[in-house]
């Protein structure tokens, strides 16, 4: 954890003093380099997981097929000829690339179907799941490590460093179990598990996100059942998000402070709430920015055992289900899209900076 | 005569407390009067700064201040941080040092000068902005529509810092605290900011406090001048009997340390033989004695307390030394 704080830490803290003096490329020159690296880095991704795939020493045909069928050679020989498994490995990863430029992630061994489907079906319930987390996280965080910052020092704020600390280092299974046994079992509160209860059908899909698809086509008591099956496994998995991000808008305000504009912005007779929210937060938002990102990234990494805890059908649950059945096309699908997601992430937050940054904004 | 715009008395400044109580500023006094550019000058560490975010009441965490600054007949020590409030930016303007810190880097020139103005004349956002237009056409800033949407990094130094002027003025307060304003900036575009803050002064009749280091600016912009030395007024009086008939040892040293007497073109102050001893280890008796080249046995135990010179009824010039004036000037020349 302390190594991921001091690497975001970093370019952040010293984010202004180094634009003020960097003349950044123009905006399609940035978006052509990010193209090229991307491109690479997708390559080195797959590679990557490809030959890790192919070197476990489990046998995927015996994992797939059961120990008895693999002992009838002509299934075996079948099977392997069906996945392309009997084909030499630069061949195989090859074959999987020019299907994968075509859109084409293969075909699941554990569903049957083709994985891009698989993940189509999957991959908006996690969205939804680590957006919700992280709006919780970013209503939680923000107040609280600013408000830890302004009694800095002061046992309110050591109670939030205390607190923070036990966030980060609490295992989110466990957190999740525990938290449904509570809420569910015991209090009632929420539903145990799923997207919407059996008495709904999901909304018409436009953003696939079923909270906001229900609020679009009308349907309140939907949203809200879809909202409160959302709203403890999002909270479990904002819960180390919260943890990082507090003590991370703490430090960057105690950074902000101390600067002049500040002490200008008392001295113009400024009412505190309007300097602590226009003046200190605002230039506190880059370097919160950066966290807010790595947060994010690290929230589609956490739906993986969350998911599990709360049975929530997206990519999380279906990752695990195809590791521990050594469904290697479908693994290979998730490590894509994660790397993807991680990708976007960060070109998001890189185009944003220039949004809350006007020093870092790209010219054309 | 009428009343000053800031009467300063008897200011004293503190820090910790019990044993470890340190005081940063010993009972300083001065006027700033209507429509007068004051200079206070003195080493770095000296309290100039203190002083003034005493009147301000934005002295740092744990430090106290008492004592009075009245100001327009209020007086602000004390004053519960809301009311000054009302005061800050209201009716005392504050001028930064460098205006690359002082102006908000992500905030748009139009929002930091109309902000306080909205809040403090109750104006609508459109009235402030007519407003912020003439303060920046006033401040000579070129093509104020466009500059208003724009950010800091968009200007250069000496911009900036018209720009700052241009806020501390927006209320059109009584007093301008301007805290070496040129300091930071290019020596080519100090003048011009210099003669901006005169020109104000001299248009609008407001006050200025002017806190310098530099003598230059000093006799180029001052009318009457406070020097400060380890948390002390030593000297004061108008600019030009200060500068032609220092009576202090201490200002006497800054003005020989110059290398030429005339004082028109800008010098920065040449430290004196010895350093500025901190607040926390201040000399007993008068706190320049060690580096004093006229130190007498009296000096190392007492201190000594203001006195006039110059004739009566003209405008008054006091310093704090106990040698004998006529006897110093006979040892100095
Ligand atoms: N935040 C602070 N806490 C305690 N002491 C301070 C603080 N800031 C300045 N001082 C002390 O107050 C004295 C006067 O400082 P200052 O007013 O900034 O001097 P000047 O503006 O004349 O250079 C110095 O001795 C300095 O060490
Ligand atoms: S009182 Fe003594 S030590 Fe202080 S300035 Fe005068 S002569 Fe020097
Ligand atoms: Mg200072």
């Amino acid at each position: 954890m302390t190594a991921t704080l001091d690497r975001a830490a970093g370019p952040a803290g010293a984010g202004p003093k180094r634009t003020a003096t960097r003349r950044r490329p123009p905006v399609m020159r940035f978006i052509a380099r990010r193209a090229l690296s991307t491109s690479f880095l997708l390559v080195g991704v797959t590679a990557a997981v490809f030959a890790v795939s192919r070197f476990v020493p489990t046998d995927p045909v015996v994992a797939n097929l059961g120990t008895e069928a693999a002992q009838d050679p002509a299934i075996v020989e079948a099977y392997r000829e069906k996945h392309g498994l009997d084909q030499p490995l630069p061949v195989q990863y090859l074959t999987y690339l020019w299907r994968l430029l075509h859109g084409d992630l293969g075909q699941s061994i554990q569903t049957g179907q083709a994985v891009s489907a698989d993940l189509a079906a999957r991959v908006p319930a996690t969205v939804e799941l680590a957006l919700a987390a992280m709006i919780i996280a970013l209503l939680v965080s923000i107040p609280l490590g600013t408000v830890a910052a302004l009694r800095r020092g002061k046992p309110s704020d050591k109670a939030v460093l205390g607190g923070t600390l036990l966030g980060m280092s609490a295992p989110s299974f466990w957190v999740g179990l525990v938290a449904l046994y509570l809420f569910f079992f015991r209090l009632g509160w929420v539903p145990g598990g799923g997207r919407l209860s059996l008495e709904y059908v999901p909304p018409p899909s436009r953003t696939h996100l079923y909270t906001v698809d229900a609020l679009i086509s009308g349907d309140v008591a939907l949203a809200m059942d879809a909202a409160r099956h959302l709203v403890l496994p999002a909270a479990v998995l904002a819960l180390p998000m919260i943890a990082l991000l507090t003590r991370f808008v703490r430090s960057s305000i105690l950074d902000v402070l101390g600067e002049d504009y500040v002490r200008n912005a008392r001295a113009k007779g400024l009412g505190e709430p309007t300097v602590i929210v226009r003046y200190v937060l605002r230039a506190a938002a880059p370097q919160i920015l950066t966290v807010v990102g790595l947060a994010l990234a690290n929230a589609f990494v956490g739906t993986l055992l969350v998911e599990q805890v709360f049975s929530w059908p997206g990519m999380g649950s279906y990752a695990y289900q195809s590791a521990i059945r050594l469904d290697f096309p479908a693994v290979m699908g998730v490590c894509l899209v994660i790397t993807v997601a991680y990708i976007i992430i960060n070109l998001s937050v890189d185009l944003l900076y220039g949004v809350v940054d006007p020093r870092m904004r790209v010219t054309t | 005569m009428t009343t000053p715009a800031l009467s300063v008395r008897n200011l004293r400044v503190s820090v910790g407390s019990g044993e470890s109580e340190v005081e940063i500023l010993r009972g300083v006094d001065f006027d700033v009067r209507r429509g007068e550019i004051l200079g206070i000058a003195g080493e770095s560490g000296s309290g100039k700064t203190m002083a003034m975010r005493a009147v301000l009441g934005l002295l740092p965490h744990g430090a106290r201040a008492t004592g009075s600054a009245v100001l327009d007949g209020r007086d602000l020590v004390g004053l519960s941080q809301s009311e000054l409030r009302t005061i800050r930016g209201r009716h005392i303007g504050m001028v930064f040092q460098d205006p690359t810190t002082s102006l908000h880097p992500m905030l748009r020139i139009g929002r930091q000068l109309t902000d306080h103005m909205r809040k403090h004349l109750g104006l609508r956002r459109a009235e402030a902005e007519r407003r912020a237009l003439d303060l920046l056409d006033d401040v000579r800033l070129p093509d104020p529509e466009q500059a208003m949407g724009r950010y800091p990094h968009q200007f250069s130094g000496g911009m900036r810092q018209r720009i700052a002027i241009a806020a501390a003025l927006a209320c059109n307060p009584t007093l301008i605290v301007a805290d070496e304003p040129t300091t930071a900036l290019d020596v080519t575009v100090q003048a011009g900011v210099l003669a901006l803050l005169r020109r104000l002064c001299d248009e609008h009749g407001t006050s200025i406090v002017m806190i310098t280091h530099d003598l230059g600016v000093l006799s180029e912009l001052c009318d009457r001048v406070s020097v400060f030395y380890s948390g002390s007024v030593i000297e004061s009086g108008s600019t030009r009997d200060v500068m032609d008939h220092a009576r202090h040892p201490y200002t006497r040293a800054l003005l020989d340390a110059l290398p030429d007497q005339g004082l028109d073109d800008l010098r920065p102050m040449v430290p004196i033989a010895g350093t500025a001893p901190s607040a926390a280890d201040r000399p007993a008796g008068c706190a320049f004695h060690p580096r004093c080249r006229f130190a007498t046995v009296p000096c190392q135990t007492d201190p000594p307390g203001p006195r006039a010179t110059g004739p009566d009824g003209a405008e008054p010039h006091t310093f704090s030394c106990t040698v004998d004036p006529f006897e110093l000037r006979s040892v100095v020349r």
